[in-house]
């Protein structure tokens, strides 16, 4: 009996750790990990109306164009462009968290951009901080040559 | 003089843990390439650029030839953002380069003994260049 006893529990303590080990965890994807194992493929472009409900900053003084060229020269060193087209104003950038950018000529130039949480699977609540560096870059990237001209000759 | 002697003491730790700190760390062979000048028209650069793509696999991802844009990804999971740039007076295109990946930018490979390694930035400027250099 007290030989069965000690064979008996380590069977059990054997068993209970091939179970642990074969386990398997179960990893939540967001629909951007989705998007990522598709290269992007089925990606829905938001709206501009939904990405001017986002933060606004205008750039006077320049044309569309140069605004857009300085955007884009800004966001391919943050993240991925899935989506650009300039004739609609859009982008759609891929980094954490992923935003949409909508840019239009109007009195000045105004740059729109909202973050897009659903893609991401979650909010972080430094973005509005995010969003200020990027709007401040692009402004320094616009208007850098204006202001220190004597850097570029 | 005990004073003095833990002065000197203390004065040839630091010195010695200001040396330690300041060794020279290991240049690169083939330093990180952003852009690159090509005297090329736009529209040549834009059709090797897709050809060099098309020559390594790459699936392209979003393209707009206005915005001289074209984004492409590789099967090891590593983003390509080209952008393509001209300037009509000199007939110069300039092509921006950037590898990201799903976590961030593209971190190069480097060896044990501390040199990096020809890495896909430079490929892809060589192999551009010779691209361009056949189409002439």
């Amino acid at each position: 009996m007290h030989k069965i006893i000690p064979i008996v529990l380590f069977s059990i303590f054997y068993i209970m750790l091939c179970f642990g080990c074969s386990s398997k965890s179960t990893i939540i994807k967001s629909e951007l990990d989705k998007l990522f194992e598709k290269n992007f493929e089925g990606l829905e472009i938001p709206d501009v109306d939904w990405i001017k409900e986002g933060e606004l900053r205008n750039y006077p003084y320049k044309t569309l164009d140069e605004v857009w060229s300085a955007a884009i020269i800004e966001i391919i060193q943050q993240g991925i462009i899935v989506h650009a087209l300039k004739d609609k104003g859009i982008i759609v950038v891929v980094r954490e968290p992923p935003f949409a950018l909508f840019i239009e000529q109007k009195e000045n130039v105004n740059v729109y951009l909202n973050w897009m949480w659903d893609l991401y699977g979650r909010r972080i609540t430094n973005h509005s901080a995010i969003s200020k560096a990027f709007f401040d870059e692009l402004g320094l990237h616009l208007y850098c040559k204006d202001k220190w001209n004597y850097l570029f000759d | 003089m005990r004073k003095l002697t833990n002065f000197c003491l203390v004065s040839l730790i630091m010195i010695i843990f200001v040396c330690s700190c300041t060794q020279r760390l290991p240049r690169s062979e083939y330093p990180i390439q952003f852009k690159r000048d090509f005297n090329a028209s736009f529209d040549k650069t834009w059709d090797a650029v897709l050809t060099v793509i098309k020559r390594t696999h790459g699936t392209i991802i979003t393209k707009d030839k206005s915005s001289g844009l074209i984004v492409f990804s590789r099967f090891d999971s590593i983003f390509f953002n080209i952008l393509i740039m001209d300037d009509f007076e000199s007939n110069i295109a300039t092509v921006y380069f950037k590898p990201m990946t799903k976590s961030g930018p593209y971190m190069r490979t480097y060896t044990k003994s501390g040199k990096s390694l020809k890495d896909v930035d430079v490929l892809f400027f060589e192999n551009l260049e010779r691209t361009l250099k056949k189409g002439r």
